[in-house]
């Protein structure tokens, strides 16, 4: 990858990391605390990015090379500018996640073509020799880090996370991620509890209800109405589980606590529904066969959907 | 010092019509070009992924690039700025210092790193502290064994010549510039290779599989000392990396920070080419058991 093909490499990261951080699309992926972090590492990888090309504009200039490869550097700039904007735009107008990343991959696909005609006239009015038109681009570069050392043909593999995340938009992790690990309760699992809060029914974390359920053996729920949210996945004997995503560091690290239900539980529940569920404790327990980990029961009085919630993911 | 700087060779040096065809494609072109097939070729990408087993990998992928990248951002300018504008003289009176562990594992503790340590290991402070305390004496060990693999080899016992990288190149804002657009395109590339291998292990695979390696402490301790050695991560990312295998205790999940950046693929490939394959089989070996040992020791004091 040469100097200006990196810079604009970078640009397209850096419209990558603004847009997921902007859209609120970030956070199916990352804590929302890492996303002024993504912003900030957005920022100042265009301001090196520009400053690259900046200075290679002024290069060419200098060497008096007709703005051929300024043409190119330049359009192909104004393409990942023009992602950008129409990321933060998008933003702003809050569309879904992914007719915006579809907008802003055909938005930069447009400006894509232009860039790319730019290109071959480029190399058209440069005739026999591409290769020689900007010295500087043989000059070479030290870098900091000896181990970093040999082709800097690897940096191409950042495009795939970009497109993947532009293109593909991955949902959050949800009812797969959770039948495929077994529950990790004990982890999660604080010391002693309190009292629960006044109301009825008392919300809790389906984290929270399923520890106090464990550990507790249900002493400080009984008696008491809860409600609960989470996702319901497919559990044993074909009975639903409600399950919860909870992530330490990123969506990479998710595993699920889950709760089995049982009573007024309607038929026509599919994995991944997301719900909120009324109930009160009952002794049941099931062990998951994945983890070895105990599966508390909610006996359910009332049941109703509910749209997924913004951050999908519980914290540990 | 040619053999280390001249990463990119002209590729018109060497070879005849086909490079060359292929020298017109090598930049900004095929950059293009790739961008266009990705805008193309949607419907089908989209399609690829359909399975929610595949869509689950994509956000687990995504989500350890994400992570990891504002970390390797800081990083990466952290060291260019180090580079361009700390005084030659103060740089090169650190570097000429008998600090050879610490100058081949330079990055391996900085602000930066310990940062993105203890965001990827919340609530264990205890780790950050154990990454410290056997990085330095992975360091150490690394110096040491350093300079007798240079002896037993018959060399001068000469430093790494890492200096002469840190010390050539043009300096000031257009040094900065550059050493941190090509470090952090390089290093992106190698983040991403480390985030398909973790994909891969932890969405991709049964997870029995890694469960039934990780039940056992010692063969966890070592895999995760080979692991680091065939992904070769920045020790900005690795504690991303490998927090998302957390099958592995949090022992063998040090082995790996600290391994990492003493021993990995890339520098021995690096050692090999540089000053020689009997020095690389000599030395790498060697240190690569000193740093799990140091990793699993503090581990078992620590953690």
């Amino acid at each position: 990858v040469k100097r200006d093909a990196q810079a604009i490499l970078l640009l397209a990261l850096a419209a990558g990391l603004a847009k997921l951080s902007l859209t609120g699309t970030a956070t199916r992926y990352v804590h929302a605390g890492m996303v002024p972090l993504l912003l900030l590492a957005a920022v100042l990888i265009s301001v090196l990015a520009g400053f690259v090309l900046w200075r290679s504009l002024l290069d060419a200039r200098r060497q008096g090379v007709p703005a051929a490869s300024d043409m190119t550097a330049a359009s192909a700039a104004s393409v990942v500018t023009a992602a950008s904007v129409a990321s933060a735009a998008s933003a702003a107008s809050e569309v879904t996640a992914a007719s915006a990343a579809s907008e802003v991959t055909e938005a930069s696909g447009a400006s894509v073509v232009t860039a790319a005609s730019a290109a071959s006239d480029a190399s058209a009015s440069e005739g026999a020799d591409p290769i020689a038109f900007n010295p500087l681009e043989r000059v070479p570069e030290p870098s900091a880090d000896a181990d970093l050392a040999g082709p800097a043909r690897i940096g191409w593999l950042l495009l795939v996370p970009i497109a993947v995340a532009l293109v593909v938009v991955p949902p959050p992790l949800g009812a797969d991620q959770a039948g495929r690990y077994g529950t990790e309760l004990a982890r999660h699992a604080p010391g002693g509890f309190g009292p629960l809060a006044e109301g009825e029914p008392v919300r809790l974390t389906l984290v929270e209800y399923a520890a106090r359920a464990v550990a507790d053996r249900g002493r400080s729920l009984a008696g008491r109405r809860v409600s609960l949210e989470g996702f319901v996945i497919a559990g044993t004997d074909g009975r639903p589980y409600l399950a919860r995503l909870v992530v330490s560091c990123c969506a990479a690290d998710a595993r699920p606590v889950k709760v089995g239900l049982v009573g007024g539980v309607p038929a026509g529940l599919s994995p991944g529904d997301w719900i909120q569920v009324e109930g009160g404790y009952t002794d049941r327990l099931d062990r998951d066969p994945l983890s070895g980990h105990p599966i508390p029961y909610l006996d359910v009085s009332g049941l109703r959907r509910i749209d997924p919630p913004t951050h999908p993911y519980g914290a540990s | 010092m040619t053999v280390l700087e001249a990463d990119e060779p002209p590729a018109s040096a060497t070879a005849g019509r086909v490079s060359r065809w292929w020298s017109r494609f090598a930049s900004i072109e095929a950059l293009v070009l790739a961008l266009v097939l990705v805008v193309v070729a949607r419907p089908w990408l989209v399609g690829l992924v359909a399975s929610p087993r595949a869509l689950a990998a994509a956000a687990v992928f995504v989500s350890l690039v994400l992570q990891a990248t504002p970390f390797l951002v800081l990083g990466t300018l952290l060291t260019a700025g180090i580079a361009a504008f700390v005084p030659v003289p103060m740089l090169e009176g650190v570097l000429r210092r008998d600090s050879v562990g610490l100058v081949l594992t330079s990055p391996a503790i900085s602000p930066v790193v310990l940062a993105a340590t203890a965001v990827a290991f919340p609530g264990e402070p205890a780790f950050v502290l154990a990454r410290v305390v056997a990085g330095l004496l992975a360091a150490l060990a690394a110096g040491s064994l350093w300079r007798a693999a240079m002896r037993a080899t018959g060399r001068p016992a000469v430093p790494p010549p890492v200096h002469a990288r840190v010390l050539a190149g043009p300096r000031g804002w257009s040094g900065f510039a550059d050493r941190s657009r090509r470090d952090l395109v390089r290093a992106g590339g190698v983040l991403v290779l480390g985030a398909g291998a973790v994909t891969t292990l932890a969405a991709v695979l049964p997870p029995r599989w890694l469960d039934t390696l990780a039940a056992f402490p010692a063969v966890a301790v070592v895999a995760a000392g080979l692991f680091a050695v065939l992904v070769s991560p920045r020790a900005e990312t690795d504690a991303v990396l490998i927090s998302a295998l957390s099958q592995f205790s949090l022992t063998s999940r040090l082995v790996f920070l600290i391994v990492g950046p003493v021993v990995n693929l890339r520098r021995f490939a690096w050692q090999s080419t540089a000053i020689g394959p009997d020095f690389a089989l000599r030395y790498a070996p060697v240190a690569l058991v000193a740093a799990v040992v140091a990793g699993a020791t503090m581990g078992g004091i620590l953690l």
